[in-house]
């Protein structure tokens, strides 16, 4: 049976966006992500302002890029085993319903500090407690 | 099996939670417009979603986002009198030059401030949406800039009133405030989504990239200053 949570799945969300926007595009969004805005803001913090302006803002790259990180290894993890529209089949058949929850608060959790990864973290120790 | 995604034509630039065919909204008078805001508002804050911005966006017009800039430099305004009254601003460093007084000097720094704050509110409102619509173009973003504008408006009055009023509680000035603006990014972003069509991706990178390039920018600027110093 399945389960109706209320917080998304962090894997089944790296799985959709593969199923929408294809292989190459999100492996190369998730990697900019991760790099790109990891880069810039250790460039501040390793730079000589460290005004709060430029604290806060280094700070919401650096964790936009750590929240990018769980989604960049599940992708790699789900091109390996090409296993992206198996593990959202559930979803997709009910895209009205799981739609606009992946939506909004994929952006949420992106964009909070490090709740992505958190999540991520958590949602894979539950996996692994229950196997 | 599961048919391998990589064989399957998909356009990246679609959004696939957009609603393409979200009913255009005729267009309301501009008092009619502003007695539904209150209620836009609520909706948009509490039950934020793709939909729900592609819906709005159709009621857009120059007269109510005029209305909302102008209400919310007047509010904004008003707020940081307020602030003011909490708090006056520290002047001691420069009182006394010229032989102005403290307390005249005080006077001329809040009126400057509060006048500030009624051109610059909307002027940088209207600035900051212009550069983010040209990097949501330059991914392929199909809205307009006065739909971009009004469904900012939407979440930004709100949430900058927030923000506002939180600032006025001394004892955490130095936080509270900056998280409605956590939620308004979140919100951006959704209704980028809904009037451009983009993917969640580009939205996002349309809201970092002018914030990476802000922070190389300063970083060089600092840079240069302390080179062109010690020379």
């Amino acid at each position: 049976m399945i389960k109706h949570n209320t917080v998304i799945n962090v894997r089944k969300l790296a799985a959709l966006d593969i199923v929408f926007h294809g292989t190459k595009f999100i492996l190369i969004e998730f990697a900019l992500a991760v790099f790109l805005c990891g880069a810039v803001s250790l460039l501040i913090f390793h730079g000589v302002n460290h005004s709060p302006f430029m604290v806060i803002l280094g700070s919401f790259l650096l964790w936009v890029s750590l929240n990018y990180v769980p989604l960049l290894l599940y992708a790699i993890s789900i091109v390996k085993h090409k296993s992206a529209q198996r593990e959202v089949a559930y979803e997709l058949e009910h895209k009205d319903r799981y739609a606009g929850k992946y939506t909004l608060q994929s952006i949420i959790l992106l964009l909070m500090p490090l709740a992505m990864l958190l999540l991520a973290v958590y949602q894979e120790l539950q996996k692994r407690s229950h196997q | 099996m599961a048919k391998d995604v990589d064989q399957r034509p998909i356009d990246t630039s679609h959004n696939p939670y957009s609603d393409d065919n979200a009913p255009n909204v005729a267009q309301l008078s501009t008092g009619q417009a502003i007695r539904e805001l209150p209620g836009q508002y609520f909706k948009v804050l509490t039950r934020p979603s793709v939909t729900r911005f592609a819906k709005e966006k159709g009621k857009a017009s120059w007269g109510i986002v005029w209305v909302q800039l102008v209400s919310l430099a007047i509010i904004d305004a008003i707020l940081q009198i307020v602030g003011f009254q909490i708090l006056p601003p520290n002047t001691s460093s420069i009182a006394g030059i010229n032989g102005i007084s403290p307390s005249m000097l005080q006077s001329i720094t809040i009126i400057t401030v509060v006048l500030l704050q009624l051109v610059l509110t909307p002027v940088s409102f209207l600035a900051a949406g212009g550069i983010l619509y040209l990097i949501a173009r330059a991914f392929g973003g199909r809205g307009t800039y006065l739909e971009q504008i009004y469904t900012t408006l939407l979440f930004g009055v709100p949430l900058v009133i927030l923000s506002f009023l939180l600032q006025l509680i001394q004892a955490t000035s130095s936080w509270l405030p900056y998280l409605p603006h956590l939620y308004n990014l979140v919100l951006f972003v959704v209704s980028l989504m809904a009037v451009h069509q983009l993917s969640r991706g580009k939205a996002l990178a349309v809201l970092l990239i002018p914030i990476g390039i802000l922070l190389l920018l300063v970083l060089v600027g600092t840079i240069t200053l302390t080179i062109i110093v010690q020379h």
